[in-house]
């Protein structure tokens, strides 16, 4: 096998087996004895075990084969689960995913971190379990219960039968093979067979697909197989052996019994999420695909219009028109990935944060099976883990603060996300101490970045978003929750985001984070500006609005507006992009964009429409389209620049307007 | 191995770029300009749904300008992942082209930069300057370039 095209699946299953086991261990530590849990855990380490072994990982099915042992001994009751039980499996965890990232990076997995290996050895030699009693050879009834909706049951029936018959010396089996041929239909078999590998046919049970149940019952120790032995020693030894078998059986029974239940419940639950028929795409192909509907969506266009004065081709048309729309959409849906796949490691994060700090916090998710494009779900995460820390950092409050103010003492923090409209909402919800309004105004005031007389309580909170805000040493309760809200604020920006934030003092903070389904396809505003056009993407305009030359002010150097009693610092698209002696129209539309924290009114000729933009990036010299978004083909076939506002503006200095604010009313128009 | 090289008309001097660098060569495809990009930006085209840059040869050789003149042809040159339009006057031949008759350029023809140059090899009785495509579309020479004017 070649293990190199292999590589990139087994490292991608391999963590999505790390993320199952997370998942099922944090579920344990709420509830040690569910054996669901036990056996979802198992299943992850095993596939783990196999799969490396198979690629000829040997350190990390060591690893996987540690862990395994010991849940297995778990799963017989000959060993408990404890805190210290699961920070060790978590360990475990975390050295095979650093092993993955090595292999990952170099192609070769790192030396194994002994001391975690370590670790769960002791406790099986703390837990007193002789490894021996496992493996002597005894009788054993083994039955299995076929997927009532699996086909070729026999054929099935017959390869876990020969497989199964691989373990040990088969003594009967019900149905015979005849039988089930015979018959042509197979549900169940049960298999009396000596041998010392049940955990080997367990595990092959467990991992295979058609098997809606099974149970492994041990009957007794190995019969004799010497003939030559006299009838009366057969029959003292039967007698020896009967008592055990009695003592044995009640407990084997009980512990059986609780699996196979498990098993039927994940049967009925696991084969939509393990078994659903889907298969991986390298994501350059979706790109691809997603590029080559777009091509489809422009040509169409122009066909519509080149077809709009002949009637006879317009049903056809419209037939064209339906199906590319449906084609756009369902490869658009294609790219939308859960927000599980980011909100997955948050527990164990949260967890670890929490207890770094020694706080007590939980978790609680929903609605984690919202789905966005990837595009945006790859640069989400960072943010989100930010506003977690925070949370945990200095939301929630020590426990001893938290008695102080008669809430429960562990923090609860939410983390939602819905859709609405074409937008998807995440809030992070924490019930801590909250943000003091009163002293992040009088901050915000000592910097300058809201007037004495602010009011309102939205403009001030979202005060901490600014650049450094938190950085200066005179607030210290505040310290720290600023730290790093500006960069949350501008990759969130970055996706064409946005978030806020909403405080109570004492009762919580709330971050909420608005972003676009999907970066591809954005709204756009077709501007005409002297000879060119340009789309500003809609996500950036706050209103627009008709204004005429003699309403335009200066400042300095600075061209301004009053919109609404407020100063609006304007400048003119065209002179940005270059227009060499431009002269305005008598006539200008103005689009009131956001850049940062401030609005800047950009002045162009003329609005000429908002559409579903297709961005198209160029390969080459991206440094010479700093300030664009990337580009778009019109219906007619015209490549038009999309602005990127803040990049645009950014050189300006427009910042100076704002302080002259006060003084501005009382100076005569320009002209 | 011989190479085969395409040959293109720059003013009255000819160039020549392998001949799997080049994807197509298109009669004048309609640009839009892209503000604050160098001089030697042409701006952007669509060619059959890609948006492709297109680069004035001319200006990017620091070749003499030759006044109002329209667009004869765009070349378009794959390299690596991208490809990129060139503005040329006429594309006039294939030619075959052995290794050992390049010979190394001398620092400077018409006023090109060496950097840019290959090799010449003779053509008939004419010479033909080959052209490093790899060095003319690395931009981190552009920062040098602009340093030096």
């Amino acid at each position: 096998m070649d293990q190199k095209t292999y590589l990139p699946v087994f490292i991608e299953e391999t963590k999505e087996n790390i993320q199952l086991m997370s998942e099922n261990l944090l579920l344990l530590e709420q509830h040690p004895d569910n054996l669901d849990a036990i056996n979802t855990v198992f299943r992850a380490i095993h596939t783990i075990k196999g799969m490396s072994a198979t690629m000829g990982y040997e350190k990390i099915s060591q690893i996987a084969h540690e862990a395994e042992n010991y849940l297995d001994w778990v799963r017989d009751g000959k060993a408990i689960v404890d805190e210290q039980v699961i920070n060790a499996l978590f360990e475990l965890a975390d050295e095979i995913e650093e092993q993955l990232n090595s292999l990952s990076a170099t192609g070769e997995t790192k030396e194994t971190d002994s001391r975690r290996l370590a670790v769960l050895s002791r406790f099986r030699q703390d837990n007193g379990f002789d490894e021996e009693e496992e493996l002597k050879p005894a009788l054993y009834s083994i039955r299995v219960t076929l997927d009532p909706d699996c086909m070729l049951k026999v054929a099935r029936m017959l390869t876990i039968y020969k497989q199964v018959g691989t373990y040990g010396e088969v003594q009967q089996v019900v149905p015979t093979v005849a039988e089930m041929v015979d018959a042509q239909t197979a549900d169940n078999m049960e298999c009396t067979m000596v041998t010392d590998k049940t955990n080997a046919i367990r595990h092959f049970l467990a991992t295979h697909g058609d098997v809606a149940e099974f149970s492994i019952d041990r009957k007794g120790p190995a019969p004799s197989v010497s003939h030559e032995v006299d009838a009366g020693q057969q029959v003292a030894e039967a007698a020896d052996s009967a008592e055990p078998v009695e003592q044995v059986e009640p407990v084997q029974q009980v512990q059986q019994a609780e699996p196979q239940h498990n098993a039927q419940a994940n049967a009925a639950e696991s084969p939509t999420a393990r078994h659903s028929p889907s298969i991986r795409i390298d994501t350059e192909k979706l790109d691809r695909l997603l590029n080559l509907v777009s091509e489809l969506v422009i040509n169409k266009t122009s066909i519509q219009q080149q077809a709009s004065d002949v009637p006879e081709m317009s049903e056809g048309v419209e037939h064209l028109n339906r199906l590319t729309a449906d084609l756009q959409e369902t490869v658009m849906q294609m790219r939308m990935i859960p927000l599980e796949t980011v909100f997955n490691r948050f527990p164990r994060m949260v967890r670890d944060t929490a207890r770094s700090l020694s706080k007590s916090v939980a978790l609680e998710v929903s609605g984690a099976a919202t789905e966005l494009d990837r595009t945006i779900i790859d640069d989400i995460a960072d943010p989100l883990v930010h506003l977690l820390r925070n949370a945990i950092d200095h939301g929630i409050e020590p426990a001893d603060r938290r008695e102080q103010a008669g809430k429960p003492e562990t923090g609860v923090i939410k983390l939602q996300a819905y859709q609405t409209g074409n937008r998807v909402i995440i809030e992070v919800a924490d019930d801590g101490a909250g943000i003091d309004a009163e002293l992040v105004k009088r901050h915000a005031v000592a910097r300058g970045l809201i007037a004495a007389d602010e009011q309102d309580r939205r403009t001030i909170l979202n005060c901490i978003f600014s650049t450094g805000f938190s950085t200066t040493g005179q607030v210290t309760d505040l310290s720290g929750r600023g730290v790093g809200l500006d960069v949350v604020k501008s990759s969130i920006e970055n996706l064409g985001g946005e978030v806020e934030v909403n405080s109570t003092l004492g009762k919580g903070t709330l971050f909420r984070i608005s972003l676009p389904l999907t970066l591809a396809i954005i709204q756009g505003m077709l501007v005409q500006c002297s000879e060119d056009l340009f789309v500003i993407p809609v996500s950036y305009i706050l209103e627009t609005e008709i204004i005429y030359p003699e309403e335009i002010k200066m400042v300095g150097q600075q061209r301004i507006y009053m919109l609404r009693g407020k100063v609006l610092p304007i400048v003119y698209l065209a002179e940005l992009m270059g227009v060499e002696d431009y002269t305005p129209p008598e006539e200008l539309s103005m689009v009131v964009a956001r850049h940062g924290e401030r609005q800047v009114g950009l002045l162009v000729d003329d609005l000429i429409s908002q559409q579903e933009i297709v961005i198209k990036n160029v390969a080459w010299g991206q440094e010479l389209f700093r300030d664009f978004l990337g580009t778009t083909i019109l219906g007619d076939g015209s490549v038009v620049l999309i602005i990127d506002v803040n990049n645009l503006l950014a050189p300006l200095k427009i910042k100076e307007v704002d302080k002259l604010g006060q003084s501005v009313r009382s100076l005569p128009a320009r002209q | 191995m011989a190479n085969q090289y395409v040959v293109f008309q720059l003013d009255n001097e000819l160039y020549g770029v392998e001949i799997t660098q080049v994807r197509t060569i298109e009669k004048s495809l309609p640009l839009t300009r892209v503000p604050h990009a160098p001089n030697f930006v042409k701006g952007v085209c669509n060619l059959r749904g890609s948006v492709i840059p297109v680069m004035d040869l001319k200006k990017r050789l620091s070749l003499p300008e030759t006044p109002d003149e329209e667009i004869d042809r765009i070349m378009i040159v794959n390299l690596g992942r991208f490809s990129v339009g060139m503005t040329i006057d006429a594309a006039n031949d294939v030619v075959t082209i052995e290794p050992e008759d390049i010979e190394p350029s001398p620092s400077i023809i018409s006023g090109i930069n060496a950097e840019f140059i290959q090799g010449v090899a003779k053509v008939g009785n004419r010479l033909l300057i080959i052209l490093d495509l790899q060095k003319i579309l690395t931009l981190d020479q552009i920062d040098q370039l602009e340093k030096l004017n």
